[in-house]
């Protein structure tokens, strides 16, 4: 491998790394929270209580939509685990005369779904969107229609790809570089922690990246679809198969118990299901179609099942998928790590936070080496200016919007409306108010104050949670309830790690480095830029 | 079983690391020998290929190689503080 | 001219090296996998809906090697015209297969 060749792929490794590094910090932050959204979207709603009984709160979805929505076209009802807090139903209307009868507008009306909780009956819980806030911001964002937020978090995960590929390439010493820790030498310290949390996460990271494009595929890379297909529909029926729709007839029946079309479905498939369409509820031609739990196998396109909604005859199952698209429906699972039990979580969440420090790391590396460069430190150019800025308002700012919007959903009002809204703008609202300290103070000084903040604020949530809900640690222990009770003490244990940096920060003293000589004009221009 | 890749994996890299100049140093006072070098470079990757079949006699051919790079991670992860953050005993002036 | 012209000059001449780099990665390095993408979904083996599946999975792939190569070339021109020449053989290949057997 030629000098020449790796030097290439080392300036291509830091540009795009860092052009929109800061999204990817984002992504990572909001993606690792995301592998504990069930966890989270029960500890954001301590009013309910643990699904013990799944087949309970089936019946009582079921019951529950009879009385709602009993002419509905369709119903969806999750079976679920006590991961859950309870059964997110969720229902079309029948289209009225005249309306077009495609797929409605409006995904998270208010009157077409509802929180089915332990005990069958409609949860009353406070409004939030929990975990889910974070599943969806990695990739949809906020404030902003999905289609761009989809392109600019595909294109970032792009260069994502590319900056894991040249890094590698341009590695000459990988071995002696990854168990290298110079410790208190500033640049390179940075290098190593770069190196140390990139290199040992590298298969994840790689895996993360990929796959993460394969789940946006349809948007980023239609044209293999185009080349072959006329209407993209055909080739959506050929991945995503279904039952063949039947008319409606109009004639009343009664649906069937769909717990024991769920006891079936579970006996063939061998597997638990998780998933419930109910097609023309009511009626002499409904349809119930099952599908497999995404817990139960690697790939996300789980087989499904359908059946008579009257008489629950078995009357269609999904067919082998190819294997390229069992392929991409592995990736898909690989990347949303759903199959993975307790521990595969853990690991696929140390690995986010290994991919958070080393957007982290590169960001800040960029900036202490080009500092060791700048011909005058006190009055460096607009670009490092600009990324040092950047780096404090993003990396210091979003924790700590992070951690406010934990303290939003405990302390906002329980009947303020819009509230699920209003804990998603608190987020924004500190991350915007730590930005503009970040363009306006100093930058040492606002590193240490935002972790700081951030650490406070962490450290102290499960304590209030002790102290003010009947949801603390040691409840939750006694309860036998570990998940809430984890996430309560790894809140306190990042935020003992956010004092822990703020305090390292604030008593960071750079030391008196000369000024590097300034080598011969030509010899600069002419070497890469990095 | 399951938890057998983890800890060969471990040991792999605990014996990468010492084949290291920096590491062997640190621990044996000296650097390695060539000999000494490429023993440990060997026994650290037979060590993380070995860890691939407890791997997938623990959680079969689909899961099984999951766990196998999991570990190799985990293990990495795990040598690289122990080498780094573990004091010698005997340190150098 | 002075040494400061020079260097001014070569400066220059990097960013506009690196300018071509640039467009050779980013729309034309898209162009070329998406190309690809479609000669590949045309002339794989098997059943169309595979064929499509692994074309796509394959032109994510190239996406990010096409950036390397921008980058890796010995020259921004040399970089833009190699990625031309792939992006051309693959719309070929893609059009003449369209051509002939239509789309489903």
């Amino acid at each position: 491998m030629s000098k020449g060749f790796r030097q290439s792929q080392a300036f291509l490794h830091t540009w795009s790394g860092m052009l929109l590094g800061w999204i990817l910090f984002l992504v990572f932050v909001a993606g690792s929270l995301a592998f504990w959204r069930e966890g989270l979207n029960r500890w954001t709603r301590p009013e309910l209580a643990r699904i013990e009984q799944p087949m309970r709160v089936l019946a009582g979805s079921q019951a529950f939509l009879a009385k709602t929505a009993p002419d509905a076209k369709s119903w969806f009802i999750p079976i679920v685990t006590d991961r859950m807090p309870g059964a997110q139903l969720f229902w079309v209307p029948q289209p009225k005369p005249g309306e077009p009868a495609g797929r409605r507008r409006g995904r998270g009306r208010r009157d077409t779904q509802a929180l089915i909780g332990a005990d069958g009956q409609v949860a009353h819980a406070r409004d939030t969107r929990g975990g889910e806030f974070f599943y969806r911001f990695h990739f949809d964002l906020h404030y902003m229609p999905v289609i761009w937020a989809r392109w600019i978090v595909g294109f970032a995960t792009m260069m994502m790809l590319v900056a894991i590929l040249s890094g590698i390439v341009t590695h000459k010493k990988i071995f002696k570089d990854f168990f290298t820790l110079r410790r208190a030498k500033g640049q390179r310290s940075w290098l190593d922690g770069h190196n140390a949390t990139a290199v040992l996460a590298l298969p994840f990271h790689l895996m993360i990246t990929y796959t993460g494009l394969v789940t946006l595929m349809a948007l980023l890379m239609p044209w293999a679809v185009v080349a072959n297909y006329i209407d993209e529909r055909v080739v959506a029926a050929a991945l995503f198969p279904s039952a063949a729709a039947v008319e409606r007839t109009g004639r009343p029946a009664p649906l069937i118990d769909l717990r024991r079309v769920a006891a079936d479905a579970e006996r063939r498939l061998g597997a638990p299901a998780s998933f419930i369409e109910v097609s023309d509820p009511g009626d002499a031609a409904a349809r119930v179609t099952v599908s497999q739990s995404f817990g139960s196998m690697l790939s996300s396109r789980t087989p499904r099942l359908a059946y008579d909604g009257v008489s629950g005859r078995l009357v269609w199952r999904s067919p082998m998928p190819g294997a390229a698209a069992e392929t991409a429906g592995v990736m898909i699972g690989l990347h949303a790590g759903r199959f993975a039990g307790y521990g595969g979580r853990w690991l696929y969440f140390l690995c986010g936070v290994a991919g958070t420090l080393m957007v982290a790391s590169g960001l800040v590396l960029w900036t202490v080496k080009r500092r060791e460069r700048l011909p005058d430190p006190t009055r460096p150019h607009v670009g490092f200016r600009l990324v040092e800025r950047l780096n404090v308002a993003v990396i210091g700012g979003f924790p700590l919007g992070v951690a406010a919007f934990f303290w939003a959903n405990r302390v906002l009002p329980v009947d303020l409306g819009g509230r699920a809204e209003w804990e998603v703008n608190t987020l924004f609202i500190v991350w915007a108010m730590s930005a503009v300290l970040a363009f306006v103070a100093k930058p040492r000084l606002v590193w240490s104050l935002l972790f700081a903040a951030t650490g406070v604020l962490l450290v102290v949530l499960p304590f209030y949670d002790i102290v003010a809900t009947d949801r603390g640690i040691l409840d939750m222990l006694a309860r036998g309830d570990l998940v809430i009770a984890v996430i309560d003490a790894t809140m306190g244990v990042f935020g003992i790690s956010f004092l822990a940096v703020a305090h390292r920060v604030a008593r960071h003293r750079p030391s008196a480095k000369r000024v590097r000589k300034l080598r011969s004009a030509e010899a600069r221009v002419l070497e890469p830029a990095e | 079983m399951t938890v057998l890749p983890l800890i060969l994996s471990i040991a792999a890299f605990l014996s990468l690391g010492l084949s290291t100049d920096a590491h062997h140093r640190r621990r044996f006072g000296a650097g390695p020998t060539a000999g000494r070098r490429r023993a440990l470079r060997s026994a650290g990757w037979v060590g993380l290929g070995a860890a691939f079949v407890p791997a997938i006699l623990a959680q079969g051919w689909v899961f099984g190689p999951i766990l196998w790079v999991a570990a190799i991670m985990a293990g990495a992860a795990i040598a690289f503080l122990i080498l780094n953050l573990v004091p010698d005993p005997r340190s150098r002036a | 001219m002075t040494a400061g012209d020079l260097h001014a000059r070569a400066r220059w001449a990097r960013r506009g090296d690196i300018g071509l780099r640039v467009v050779a990665a980013v729309p034309l390095g898209y162009a070329t996998a998406s190309l690809w993408a479609m000669a590949l979904a045309r002339i794989l083996p098997g059943e169309r809906t595979e064929a499509t599946v692994t074309a796509t999975l394959i032109a994510l792939a190239l996406c990010a090697v096409a950036a390397m190569w921008a980058f890796a070339a010995r020259s921004g021109w040399r970089a833009l015209w190699t990625l031309g020449v792939a992006a051309g053989i693959a719309g070929t290949i893609a059009w003449v297969s369209i051509d002939a057997t239509g789309r489903l």
